[in-house]
């Protein structure tokens, strides 16, 4: 039996035996699954860090952080699309701070950019009513530099 | 539309002279960037391949494809070239899967391929190594001892780091002038309320995100051969090499075979600039997520991406060589050999690399670990189920 099926059969029971009630007895419930859980979560954690140390299966090249590139405009419309009531803290399957994890949609070629076509939205959460207004974009289109300014540097080099 | 960009010319194909006098017998000097002739002294070096050809320049001006001369298709994938030794008129035979260099049989010159030729091989420049053969064994040692404890008995008991090698791997160097399109989700969240039922509930502002963004990239790095450029490779940990990259690719001077010697070999180029663009657009498209991260920053929950499009209004493409010492180990697993490898990058000395696995022993811990935990925490848990 795996390490995850044990700590599954636990919280199983645990949820069983916390069944109904309420009060101090669900706090306590709640504590006893961690404490089973922990022992299970010590061994898969051990585990996954010998395979990262020794195996590096994620190390990457990483353009992002290391290519020299300089952004000469960048503009942003944003659009509210409603109020939603959510039970997750965190917008569903978000990979804004993954830039080499590729969109659904990802392509390229020489031509013109397109708006994408409208597809169904992703099941999130239940509509309450109108978003606010969108924030301002940060970061846009930088400002002209003034008249007297020396000429823009090239990209640093690494 | 595409336009070759004439790569400066090098030194001539054959024996290996000074300049100066004629004279063969030619030594690489220490700094790795100047050459020195034995008979009459003279040294001489080689101008940087990016002042010479102007390749940090006019970015946001590019327009279609450019490459330079060395980067054109490939038309032969015959690996053996012939020459004909200006020595002593013997014919000599290169194996340009390996290196760039053959000593005659006969009267022992060297003769090298420094220019163009049909298989891809020679490329336009190279980046001499300045991590030595001493420096890197040290690398190695370092990354592998501190990963002894688990590492297969196999692999520690035969771990030689003076098998290191010296290797220059085939890369392309791009420069991109490129407008990107993303399209996604973002929320903001306005309320959170908490209740024992239901638990938390956020009450959130969704929007549509769009960001469109003109990028000039200077000097991105793609692999230019099919083996190495598969990094998801199962037979192969190639994405450890990858890992090791960038290089200073601004101080790529124009290839000479003088650089490689009898030290080190080189592996051949067979991809094309239309088999590596897919590569060097998924790096494109990554930069332009980077750039956009902190306009989005407003919206705390996040941003899902659902849409990438990239333009690629203008691309120049280099042929380069670049430094890597390697280390290799070929695991037998269940039939199967996979390779795994310690990368050193000879220029910066960032090492990566993949250490086979003692599954047995890390697992033995693992489990160890687990039972040692709940048998702390399991008596703990039931007390507190039976007190509730």
């Amino acid at each position: 039996m795996m390490l995850g099926d044990v700590s599954d059969v636990l919280a199983a029971n645990v949820v069983l035996a916390y069944g109904g009630g309420g009060g101090d007895g669900g706090g306590l419930g709640f504590f006893a699954l961690l404490l089973f859980a922990a022992g299970p979560a010590a061994g898969w954690g051990t585990w996954t860090w010998i395979q990262r140390r020794y195996r590096n299966r994620e190390a990457r090249y990483r353009p992002d952080r290391t290519v020299a590139h300089h952004v000469s405009s960048l503009t942003g419309d944003d659009q509210p699309r409603g109020r939603f009531r959510s039970r997750s803290a965190y917008t569903s399957d978000r990979n804004d701070g993954a830039p080499d994890q590729r969109a659904r949609h990802a392509q390229y070629f020489h031509g013109e950019l397109r708006k994408p076509e409208a597809e169904d939205e992703v099941e999130d959460g239940v509509r309450e009513g109108e978003a606010e207004p969108a924030p301002p974009v940060t970061g846009t289109a930088p400002p002209p530099p003034p008249a007297s300014s020396p000429p823009t540097p090239p990209p640093p080099t690494r | 539309m595409a336009e070759e960009i004439a790569t400066p010319s090098g030194s001539a194909d054959g024996v290996d002279r000074c300049p100066k006098c004629g004279a063969s017998d030619v030594v690489q000097l220490e700094d790795q960037h100047q050459f020195m002739c034995s008979f009459c002294r003279h040294r001489w070096g080689f101008e940087r391949l990016d002042e010479a050809m102007g390749l940090s320049e006019g970015i946001a001006d590019l327009t279609g494809v450019s490459y330079s001369t060395a980067a054109s298709d490939i038309v032969s994938d015959d690996a053996l070239v012939t020459l004909k030794c200006d020595g002593c008129g013997s014919e000599v035979v290169v194996d340009t899967d390996r290196t760039l260099q053959a000593r005659c049989h006969w009267c022992k010159h060297v003769l090298s391929l420094n220019n163009r030729i049909p298989n891809g091989a020679v490329p336009d420049g190279i980046l001499p190594f300045s991590v030595t053969r001493e420096q890197a064994m040290a690398h190695i040692q370092r990354f592998a001892e501190e990963r002894r404890s688990f590492a297969l008995p196999a692999f520690a008991d035969t771990f030689t780091p003076a098998n290191v090698m010296g290797v220059y791997l085939p890369y392309m160097t791009v420069d991109g002038n490129i407008s990107a399109r993303l399209d996604g989700i973002g929320e903001i969240t306005r309320r959170t309320t908490h209740s024992k039922e239901h638990g938390t509930t956020y009450y959130v502002d969704r929007y549509g995100v769009t960001r469109m963004l003109d990028i000039e990239i200077d000097d991105l790095i793609v692999e230019s051969n099919f083996e190495k450029a598969n990094i998801r490779s199962a037979t192969s940990t190639n994405n450890v090499i990858n890992a090791i990259l960038p290089f200073d690719v601004k101080n790529i001077v124009r290839f000479d075979a003088h650089f490689l010697g009898e030290d080190y070999t080189s592996q051949r180029r067979d991809m094309d600039i239309d088999e590596a663009e897919g590569v060097a657009a998924n790096h494109f498209m990554t930069v332009a997520r980077g750039a956009s991260e902190a306009s989005v920053a407003q919206y705390r929950r996040g941003v899902r991406w659902e849409s990438e499009q990239l333009r690629i209004d203008g691309v120049r493409w280099t042929s380069v060589l670049l430094p890597v010492w390697l280390y290799g180990f070929v695991e037998n697993r269940k039939g199967t050999p996979v390779t795994h490898y310690i990368a050193v990058n000879g220029r910066t000395g960032a090492t990566m690399g993949s250490v086979p696995i003692n599954t047995r022993k890390a697992a033995m811990l693992a489990w160890g670990i687990a039972i040692g935990v709940s048998v702390v925490t399991w008596p703990l848990g039931f007390a507190m189920l039976v007190a509730s």
